[in-house]
Formats: structure tokens, C-alpha cells, sequence
């Protein structure tokens, strides 16, 4: 060995250098030449693909503020209404703002589902917005909302606000059913059902300056006409609400719905709100206060 | 002064040893690579030659996968462009057609196809990786949880015989400002793709977590899935080709609604045959399926906790403890595990709008 090493060291220099090159460079190709013959011998295929966003459409409280603040827990039906002259009136229902909020979609649908625990009618209508309390009686002509800020998510907080004025936290909002040109309050029923067929209720509002027309055509989908449970929910979705055949009468939801709405405006596809009152109405001399019983109600709206 | 000379004889003669010993292990190296794929031809020297086969989609403007389409105007005077696919705008990935040419398949179908080509591929990347066309309708809205399809290429066999192919597939998320146009196509811009240094690459993760490859289905309408390819990479053994006669390979997928479907454990809708007396093809995809989950939970789950001990049961003592996937427990559990699952789908959903599906094949 230690001969070797003195070989080694008597070859010149420059030898030397060359002699290490060499084995190196060779060394080099050992790795790099199956490295590179791998990755010329592959072939691929390629395609792009869309991924469908979730919560495209959200169902919020108020001024599209989280859902908690969207509150019909108790309903009072012997409640009245107070005048500016401290007249009662027996009140016969009670209104709830809530909103659609989110990504431009070109059309929606906007359902409900309830419980007939309650001898309640739940109609919707579309609200709108002041910062000036209106003329009339309190929760009989507008409701009132608290602003809070507090979004339920950053492309809803993101949103600009449809009014002019600034709203600020703790500020009140007033809600009142919004009527058309013709003052009649926009209601999201139909004009009327007969079997399958559906007639749209239609409205005519100005919005930016020019005449347009709104379609609704929300209906029942499950409820009986006629007979001794008109009212009450047919057994039309049963088995898609319930996995075992008995169900009490009064728990068999009745399903609710309205399609086509448009969702936001087509020129700036900006995200968008829009604000909804549920009336909750009831007959005085049928609804008593000598029991109390709940429901389960249910807001959904789907792009379409 | 030569070498030979300084060096004497011995010290040359291993030098020399040395030099034909590295170039013997060089061909060695590469005939061993040779060696790894059956039926591939080397020739004389021991060189590579190149790959014993083509992969081939046939030739329709079906379905080129997803494209950007810009709406001008509103309502009825809407109007709206033919649409870009995603390779060709801004930070999408440029892919060739591959070279056209009439072939047979080995059902007896003659049609034009689109080929990834060896000789221009030492050239030209464009036919080395080439636009993946189905037949199948394009998909509209996007894919979300609860999609399925299937995607179809076909090998070109370039000699007679057996040929293996090793197949991976591999989804690469890409983020993008997305606008929805009134007829529900999308106006894409800013396309973005996700890098393991993104914020949105544990996105990615779950993306390829939750859409499952398999080799075969059963089935109409809805289907019972078999043969699940694990981390997409399987190995393609085709039998008795001739050279020039096409094949097609259909690979399925889907991606799962619930984890109580993945899992095979739910009511109904499980994405395969978990009920007494199913065959044993589908038994064995059910426990590969579970499997699979315990073994990947984290690229599956997203849940601030490890949910192994939600879904399985512990066997065996100290280093060899095993942890099964127990259908009792995961019930148990299911609101946990179901959130985990849902979560990442959530995630996936907001952070990645498009996705780049990659085949490779060596």
C-alpha cells in the first residue's frame, strides 16, 4: 500500500489533476446516465378539471350579520300593538328579517320547511331597509334590527352595503315589507296553483331608473287542500323526512319553495345580499295563549 | 513521460480495472433498468431504447377539460366567447394535441387518435405529454363531493408481446379569480398554481386524499367500486399486444360524500359493497378502502386531534400493537369523524378552484 502511495506521490502534478478528472467525470456518469434515461422514458396525459365552491349562499340574519342574531324563539300571540297614541290593537303576526347573502349566482332557490305544531301561517316577503324610523306602529308597519357587525364570514363582511348612509354598531335598522310601483307588498307566493301548474305572481319595481318585472313562484309542495288535515303536510315526502312510518300529524314538515330568483346583478357579478321578511300570522280566536307548543323551521336557499 | 511508465504496471493495470469496471456498471446499471420492464427490447451494448409503447386519446373536441369563457353583454343580448381551455391562459400549463394518425383498436374501432410520439419527443416536450380528450360530456359546474366519472386513454403497443407499465395520477390544485357567467360557464383569470410552499397546498393534500382512482366498477347509475389504486400508482400488465393495435385502459373515480360512504359503513351510498354475500373482489376493496383511511388519515381528515382511536381497535401488545379499522367504534364516532371529513372537503372547496390531473406513464 504504502509503495502505491509513493508512486502517487512522484507523479507530476499536472498528471495528477487529470487522472483525478477523469475518475470523476466517470463517477458522474455512473449516476447521472440512469437518472437521465429515466425521465426520457415517460409519457404523460393532462387535463384541467373545475372544483364547484362550496357555500356559494349563505342564510344570514339582518343586514346579512351571522344567523345567531336571527332570533324567533318566542312568539307571543297575545301581544299588541301600541299606537303613538298608546292604542292596543291585538296583534295577529310578528315579522323576522333575514338575508340571502353571497357569490353572484344567476338564479336561486329560496325554501322553507316547517312543523304544524302551531297554528301559525309563514309567509315571505321581500324587506326593505331604512335608518329612519318609519311612519306606523311598531312590529305591526316595520321591525326594528341592532346592528352588530358581526359577519359570518369576510366575503359577506366584504359586501358594500345596498344605502347610502353609514351604519355603525349599535345603530337600528328598521325593516318593513317592500312594496312596488303599484303598492302592493311583494309577496314571494305565487299567484296561484292548480295541480302542477304554477302561476307566478308578477311586480313591477324601478330599480336604476328603468321599469322591471319580478316573478315569484313559491308554493307549498306537500300540503293538502282539501279534508279534515287541510293545512297539514300529505305524505308526499315522507320517506325522504323520516326513516319509520308513524309520525304524528303536526310533525310532518310542510316544504316550501320559490326558484328562479335572480341572485345579484348580472353586470358586476359582485357578490350580493338580499333581504327577506318572514310573517309569521295567526288567527287571534284560534291561536290562544292556554298552550304553547314549538316548531322547527328551516330557511335554505341553493344556487341553481 | 508516460503514465504507464510512472504509475509501473500494477498501479495501471487497477486504474484501468477501475475504468472498465465503472463503465461495466453503467451498462449494468441502465440494463438493469432495462431489465425492470418487461418485454422491453435492449439491444447489443446494452443501451435503453426507447419506451415499448405510446399512449394514445382519441381524437374528438368533446371534452379538452374545463375552459374559460368571457360573457359580454347581459340577459338577452348576452353574448359569450368559444372559451380558452386552462393550458392556454396565463399560468395555466401549455400541453400539445400529440401527433395525429389513424389506428385500429384491438375491438376492431378505426379512428383518428392523438399519440404521444417517440422520435419528436427527443425534440419536442409537446408530444412527450399530450391534452388528455374524453369522449365522456364535459363537466359543467365543476366537481364537488358525490362526483364520479371516468377517464379512458389507450396504449400504443410499438412490438408484439407483453408490456408493463407503471401508471401514476396525481392532481395538482391551482387557485384562480373565478366569475360566473349567466349560462353557467366561468370566466377564469389569475390562475395560480399551488406549490408546497402555498398557503392552500394542505388543500392540495386533502384534493388528492379524497378522489379515489379504481380499476374497475360494478353497477348502473350508482356503482359499487373495486381494485382502489392506491396513491393513484398502479401497474398496467397487458397481455399478447400487437404492435400498433390499440388498447383501452378506463380508470374510475370518485369522490366520496361521506366519510361513513368511504368508509363502507353507512345506510346506503357506500362507494362499495359492504353487504353479507357480496363478492370477494368487492370484500377485499372494502378492506382496502378502510385500510387505506387508517393508514392516510392525515391527508383525509382535517380535526385538531389524531382520530385514530375514534375508528379502530388496538390488538397486540407493545411494539406491535396494531390499529384495525372497527365499523362498531367509527359508528360510534361518526360525528367526529364525519366533521373531519367534511371539514377538509370544505377546505378543499374554498381553496382550490381548478385542478391539473396528471398521467404518467413509464
Amino acid at each position: 500500500m504504502s509503495k502505491i502511495w509513493r508512486i502517487i506521490k512522484y507523479i507530476p502534478r499536472k498528471k495528477k489533476i487529470q487522472l483525478s478528472i477523469a475518475m470523476l467525470l466517470t463517477i458522474c456518469l455512473l449516476f447521472t446516465y440512469p437518472s437521465y434515461g429515466w425521465f426520457k422514458l415517460q409519457r404523460q396525459l393532462q387535463r384541467y378539471e373545475k372544483i364547484s365552491s362550496p357555500n356559494a349562499l349563505y342564510i344570514t340574519a339582518g343586514h346579512r350579520e351571522k344567523p345567531i342574531y336571527f332570533d324567533i324563539g318566542g312568539i307571543d300571540v297575545t301581544s299588541k300593538w301600541k299606537d303613538s297614541n298608546d292604542n292596543e290593537t291585538q296583534a295577529t303576526y310578528q315579522d323576522f328579517v333575514f338575508c340571502v347573502a353571497g357569490a353572484y349566482v344567476p338564479q336561486y332557490t329560496l325554501q322553507l320547511a316547517h312543523t304544524e305544531n302551531n297554528p301559525f301561517t309563514y309567509t315571505i316577503y321581500e324587506a326593505t331597509v331604512t335608518n329612519i324610523r318609519p311612519e306606523g306602529i311598531k312590529n305591526k308597519d316595520y321591525i326594528t334590527y341592532t346592528v352588530t357587525k358581526d359577519f359570518p364570514a369576510k366575503e359577506i363582511k366584504d359586501i358594500t352595503d345596498n344605502f347610502a348612509y353609514t351604519v355603525n354598531v349599535g345603530d337600528t335598522l328598521y325593516y318593513s315589507i317592500k312594496k312596488d310601483n303599484s303598492s302592493n307588498p311583494i309577496c314571494l307566493n305565487a299567484a296561484s296553483v292548480s295541480g302542477s301548474t304554477v302561476t307566478k305572481s308578477t311586480y313591477t319595481v324601478t330599480q336604476n331608473g328603468n321599469a322591471v318585472t319580478i316573478k315569484y313562484d313559491g308554493h307549498y309542495l306537500n300540503m293538502q287542500s282539501s279534508g279534515d288535515d287541510a293545512g297539514l303536510a300529505d305524505s308526499t315526502y315522507h320517506n325522504d323526512t323520516y326513516s319509520y312510518n308513524y309520525v304524528e300529524k303536526h310533525s310532518e314538515p310542510l316544504y316550501w319553495q320559490a326558484t328562479e330568483i335572480p341572485g345579484g346583478y348580472a353586470e358586476t357579478k359582485a357578490p350580493f345580499y338580499h333581504e327577506y321578511i318572514l310573517r309569521i300570522s295567526w288567527d287571534p280566536n284560534v291561536a290562544t295563549s292556554t298552550y304553547k307548543d314549538t316548531d322547527i323551521v328551516y330557511i335554505i336557499a341553493s344556487p341553481e | 513521460m508516460s503514465i504507464k511508465r510512472i504509475l509501473g504496471n500494477r498501479l495501471w493495470a487497477c486504474c484501468l480495472a477501475f475504468v472498465i469496471v465503472a463503465v461495466a456498471v453503467v451498462t449494468g446499471t441502465v440494463a438493469w433498468y432495462s431489465a425492470a420492464r418487461e418485454g422491453k427490447a435492449v439491444n447489443m451494448n446494452g443501451e435503453a431504447v426507447n419506451l415499448p409503447f405510446e399512449l394514445a386519446v382519441k381524437a374528438n373536441d368533446n371534452n379538452l377539460g374545463t375552459k374559460s369563457v368571457k360573457q359580454t353583454g347581459t340577459g338577452d343580448g348576452a353574448s359569450y366567447s368559444t372559451g380558452k381551455l386552462l393550458h392556454d391562459i396565463t399560468g395555466g400549463e401549455q400541453v400539445g394535441d400529440g401527433k395525429s394518425d389513424i389506428y385500429t383498436t384491438n375491438s376492431g374501432y378505426t379512428g383518428t387518435f392523438y399519440t404521444t410520439n417517440a422520435n419528436e419527443a427527443e425534440e419536442n416536450d409537446d408530444f412527450k405529454s399530450i391534452k388528455w380528450r374524453l369522449s365522456t360530456a364535459e363537466l359543467t359546474k365543476g366537481i364537488g363531493p358525490d362526483s364520479s366519472g371516468e377517464f379512458t386513454f389507450y396504449v400504443v403497443p410499438k412490438q408484439n408481446g407483453n408490456i408493463n407499465i407503471h401508471v401514476k395520477l396525481w392532481l395538482e390544485g391551482y387557485t384562480a379569480d373565478v366569475k360566473q357567467n349567466e349560462n353557467e360557464t366561468f370566466e377564469v383569470s389569475n390562475l395560480n398554481r399551488i406549490t408546497s410552499t402555498s398557503s392552500e397546498y394542505g388543500a392540495n393534500t386533502y384534493l388528492n386524499g379524497h378522489i379515489l382512482f379504481f380499476r374497475d366498477r360494478t353497477g348502473s347509475g350508482t356503482y359499487y367500486y373495486r381494485d382502489l389504486i392506491r396513491n393513484g400508482e398502479f401497474e398496467l400488465e397487458l397481455s399478447n399486444c400487437e404492435a400498433n393495435e390499440l388498447v383501452p385502459v378506463t380508470v374510475y373515480w370518485i369522490w366520496p360524500n361521506t366519510f361513513a360512504q368511504l368508509t363502507c359503513i353507512a345506510e346506503n351510498g357506500n362507494i362499495a359493497n359492504a353487504a353479507t354475500g357480496a363478492s370477494e373482489q368487492d370484500v377485499f376493496t372494502v378492506t382496502e378502502l378502510r385500510n387505506y383511511v387508517v393508514e392516510e388519515r392525515d391527508k383525509i381528515l382535517m380535526a385538531d386531534s389524531d382520530l385514530l382511536s375514534k375508528m379502530t381497535i388496538e390488538s397486540g401488545e407493545g411494539e406491535d400493537v396494531v390499529h384495525s379499522f372497527d365499523k362498531a367504534t367509527a359508528l360510534d364516532n361518526l360525528k367526529d369523524l364525519s366533521m373531519g371529513y367534511n371539514n377538509a372537503d370544505q377546505e378543499i372547496g374554498t381553496k382550490i378552484q381548478y385542478f391539473l390531473l396528471t398521467l404518467t406513464a413509464e
